[in-house]
């Protein structure tokens, strides 16, 4: 399952739906039956995840392929009228895009722009101009990026190479921690840094009838 | 690109494994049911001291080829070719004809349909 790749389940394309489906009725044939040896079930499980691999391979590099393997995205609402016949077409009635609306934060199908069923089966919701969250960019406002926050430090024990990848060394944390009153880097639960330098610790709990 | 490299990989050795277990299936089932053919031979012109050397050396075969066999085949298969093999040493020891007959004609039928089963033709597809 790791190699055919980090999606959710709810985020499959169909095919891949269907593969490890299979996949898991096939692995469990020969756990069931003892007569049935063990490359019985492995070598149509090989075939299967050669075949997922190859599929997205193929969808990766053309267009064409992508639209026959994992379908096209429908539009169910554009420019904010409900597309009748695509709603009867892909069989979804009122009820459900009204629910998946709500789902999505509109409750009234009057603020939506477009609603695009996607082939995952999700449904992407844009709101009409001026309806949509605001933004720091609406107001002008250009607030400093957060970064990626490096981890440090967890449940006590220190990630030397991430310490490497934020520029800090060991006796830097270790000031630090005890800067906060934490004398062993073990007593640390969890460490990390942020772009600005800002190191954020928390200490361990201590244990019953131990006093901190 | 490392996609399609597993893929091409995975694809070819699945391809020769196959390959080479029907063929390893198909020659050894041959040799068997060559075996099998002459200890009815054997049983039918009543030579019964031929009978019990050929299906000896039948049964001899068949426990080195039934190791390779059991990781390729059901195992119920397996059991019934022993089983038929047993059967039909008994029967020839105590020169049963009818029954010896019978029996290694199952036997011989049964090894012969192993490497039919596993061929990869349309009717087995279909």
């Amino acid at each position: 399952m790791r190699v055919m790749g980090k999606r959710q389940v709810g985020e499959m394309q169909p095919y891949e739906l269907v593969i490890a489906v299979l996949i898991a009725e096939l692995a469990a044939i020969p756990m069931e039956d003892t007569d049935i040896p063990l490359f019985n079930g492995l070598v149509p499980i090989v075939v299967l995840l050669a075949v997922q691999i190859g599929l997205s391979e193929l969808a990766l590099f053309s267009e064409r392929a992508r639209t026959v393997v994992c379908g096209t995205p429908s539009i169910l609402i554009s420019q904010g009228e409900i597309v009748e016949d695509e709603l009867r077409k892909l069989r979804v009635n009122l009820n459900d895009l009204l629910e998946q609306l709500r789902n999505k934060n509109f409750p009234n199908v009057k603020d939506v722009a477009y609603a695009i069923l996607e082939t995952n089966g999700q449904l992407s919701v844009i709101p009409k101009s001026g309806l949509g969250p605001l933004t720091a960019d609406d107001i002008n406002l250009h607030p400093p990026s957060g970064g990626l926050p490096i981890n440090l430090i967890l449940d006590g024990v220190v990630n030397e190479r991430n310490l490497q990848l934020a520029g800090l060394a060991l006796d830097d944390l270790v000031a630090h921690t005890k800067k906060r009153g934490i004398e062993d880097l073990s007593q640390v639960f969890f460490a990390n840094v942020d772009e600005t330098g800002y190191i954020h610790l928390q200490a361990k709990m201590p244990k019953a009838g131990e006093e901190r | 690109m490392r996609g399609i490299l597993i893929v091409t990989i995975t694809t070819l050795s699945i391809v020769v494994l196959g390959i080479s277990s029907i063929v390893y299936l198909d020659k050894t089932a041959t040799g068997l049911a060559l075996l099998l053919e002459e200890t009815l031979q054997a049983v039918q012109e009543e030579d019964w001291g031929r009978a019990e050397a050929m299906i000896s050396n039948s049964l001899e075969r068949w426990e080195m080829v039934q190791r390779f066999w059991s990781a390729m085949i059901n195992h119920k298969e397996v059991d019934e070719i022993r089983t038929a093999l047993e059967r039909s040493k008994e029967y020839v020891a105590s020169q049963e004809k009818a029954a010896a007959l019978a029996e290694l004609a199952v036997a011989k039928l049964l090894v012969e349909h192993v490497p039919e089963k596993e061929r990869p033709s349309w009717s087995n597809i279909l």
